[in-house]
């Protein structure tokens, strides 16, 4: 007995079903919808960025923060990678009511440790998310090794809304 | 209606405003400070004796003060406010309030009624939280404490 090639549409084919037939692919209102949903986090602005060792002083830490007009800090290790965060609010809550028994502490004393980040193949609705949670005023944002690339805020993300509605796709 | 005419169309009065702090110019910063941390805001917004806005004091000039002049956290505020406050009214739109900020570089700005006093503060976190409300799906379906699925690189 020979065998022979089986054709399409014999009965062992009939109990075959599409696992993607029922799919609908996702439906957005517009472009910006589209980008929060699919588009990766680093389509926001998130250079330039400026990074602190941990064992940096508050006071030079502060001078660092009013010359080069930067709202946060990013501390990071010998990896590069994000171990904390010194940004206004910190300055606002921990050091300026005890400023003088701060001033010498290493930023390490001061910063709000192990920071929630933003991985840059994320969503940006994933970062919107956090900051509309009013949990997090800046996030870093890391490269899949965890190496810090970028910080986003909320400025950089009204500046990534705004570009969608004057009409721009960003893109 | 897209983003676009949803920001013409909404209000100011339609965002999850702040209740504005409001002090009197005598006041010293180091009890400024105080009234932002019990508000849990960056901002307090000066008045004078009619309660209108005169000037504001925030968390962005605490490093350059601290770092350059720390005594003057007993200093009356009034020498150290800006008198650079920008103030819309909550009939205005969504588009006004970001079209503003994006001008004048601001992060807050000061709510005020039809007789010119302050009562709310609102700003950039404020049009970031109705970005989330207005993308309830994609965007609150996002996790907050989320991890990479896949921490490693696959392969070799």
């Amino acid at each position: 007995m020979t065998l022979r090639p089986r054709k399409r549409h014999e009965p062992e084919d009939v109990d075959f079903q599409d696992p993607l037939e029922n799919y609908d692919p996702p439906k957005f209102a517009d472009d910006l919808e589209r980008s929060l949903a699919e588009d990766a986090v680093t389509v926001i602005d998130h250079r330039p960025f400026q990074t602190i060792d941990a064992n940096t002083s508050v006071r030079e830490a502060l001078r660092i923060m009013h010359e080069r007009g930067i709202a946060c800090l990013v501390v990071t290790n010998l990896d590069g990678k994000p171990v904390g965060i010194l940004s206004e609010r910190d300055v606002l809550t921990r050091i300026a009511p005890a400023f003088e028994a701060m001033a010498e502490k290493p930023v390490r004393d001061a910063m709000t440790p192990d920071p929630v980040v933003v991985y840059e193949s994320e969503p940006p609705a994933r970062a919107v998310n956090l900051m509309g949670s009013g949990q997090f005023r800046h996030l870093p944002v890391v490269d899949l090794d965890g190496r810090l690339i970028g910080t986003i805020g909320a400025r950089r993300v009204i500046s990534y809304l705004k570009a969608f509605s004057d009409g721009n796709s960003g893109e | 209606m897209g983003l676009r005419e949803n920001i013409q169309h909404d209000t100011i009065g339609d965002l999850a405003l702040r209740k504005a702090v409001v002090v009197q110019p005598d006041i010293t910063i180091r009890e400024a400070i105080k009234a932002m941390q019990q508000a849990g805001l960056g901002a307090v917004i000066v008045v004078d004796e009619d309660g209108k806005p005169v000037g504001m004091y925030n968390e962005k000039m605490l490093p350059g003060m601290l770092s350059t002049n720390p005594g003057a956290m007993d200093r009356p505020v009034r020498d150290h406010m800006t008198s650079y406050v920008i103030c819309l009214r909550k009939s205005e739109s969504i588009a006004t309030l970001i079209a503003t900020m994006e001008k004048h570089k601001l992060r807050w700005v000061c709510v005020v009624d039809d007789a010119g006093r302050p009562v709310a503060l609102t700003g950039l976190r404020g049009v970031v939280e109705y970005l989330v409300e207005y993308f309830p799906y994609k965007v609150k379906m996002q996790p907050l404490q989320s991890r990479l699925a896949i921490e490693q690189r696959e392969g070799a």
